[in-house]
């Protein structure tokens, strides 16, 4: 009974230490790792120009600073329309209130945040979507894209959150 | 296993581990993959 007991917490053990360990060595970085957040993206010139047609990303995570928190995060693009969103999945989870996630921080704030695609960063602004036309195409690209199986009601729910990048300043 | 047996398997396990990321990127990188299916 005594050696199950210590196998489980050395179980339980190893893995915490490792996600503890690489949380703390990201978290100065310039930009995210994998999994971890970074800190604020520094290199790079920042893009003072026209709105780029987003279409042409083919990459499928960009890196995100959130300015309120000084964070930076790997999130999954979605372009539509020339237009850039970003989504989070599974925001209904318990582990998403307990472990603080880069779509409940993109809500402090105003919205400023920072986005680094292909070494250029972009000042952006993060605007929750939950209703509208553009959510038929950001249900459409997230099936084909990311083979999910997401509906539009399940974005309407909650379960699934979008923003989108629009231009700093824009609208405001 | 004896307790001190035990923590002191424990500590030098975690403290190999905590070394390896910090000093050893690719061990970091094999750690943070092996982990990613249970953290997105």
């Amino acid at each position: 009974m005594l050696r199950l007991f210590q196998l489980i917490a050395f179980v339980l053990l190893v893995p915490t230490v490792a996600i503890l360990t690489l949380q703390a060595k990201h978290r100065d970085d310039d930009g995210p790792s994998l999994a971890f957040a970074g800190g604020p993206l520094m290199a790079g010139p920042v893009y003072r120009g026209p709105e780029p047609d987003w279409n042409i990303i083919a990459a499928d995570t960009i890196e995100l600073q959130i300015d309120a928190t000084q964070t930076s995060h790997r999130v999954r693009v979605l372009p539509v329309n020339g237009r850039l969103y970003i989504a989070s999945g599974y925001m209904g989870g318990v582990l998403r209130r307990i472990i603080p996630h880069w779509a409940i921080l993109a809500q402090q704030g105003n919205g400023d945040a920072l986005i680094r695609v292909n070494g250029v960063r972009y000042p952006r602004t993060l605007v929750r979507v939950t209703e509208g036309t553009a959510l038929e195409g950001v249900v459409s690209v997230l099936n084909r894209k990311f083979n999910e199986n997401v509906t539009r009601q399940s974005i309407v729910l909650g379960n699934i959150w979008v923003y989108e990048l629009t231009p700093r300043g824009a609208g405001r | 296993m004896k307790w001190t047996t035990y923590i002191f398997l424990c500590a030098i396990v975690c403290a190999v581990m905590v070394l390896g990321i910090y000093f050893v990127p690719p061990f970091g990188n094999a750690i943070e993959r092996l982990l990613l299916p249970f953290l997105s």
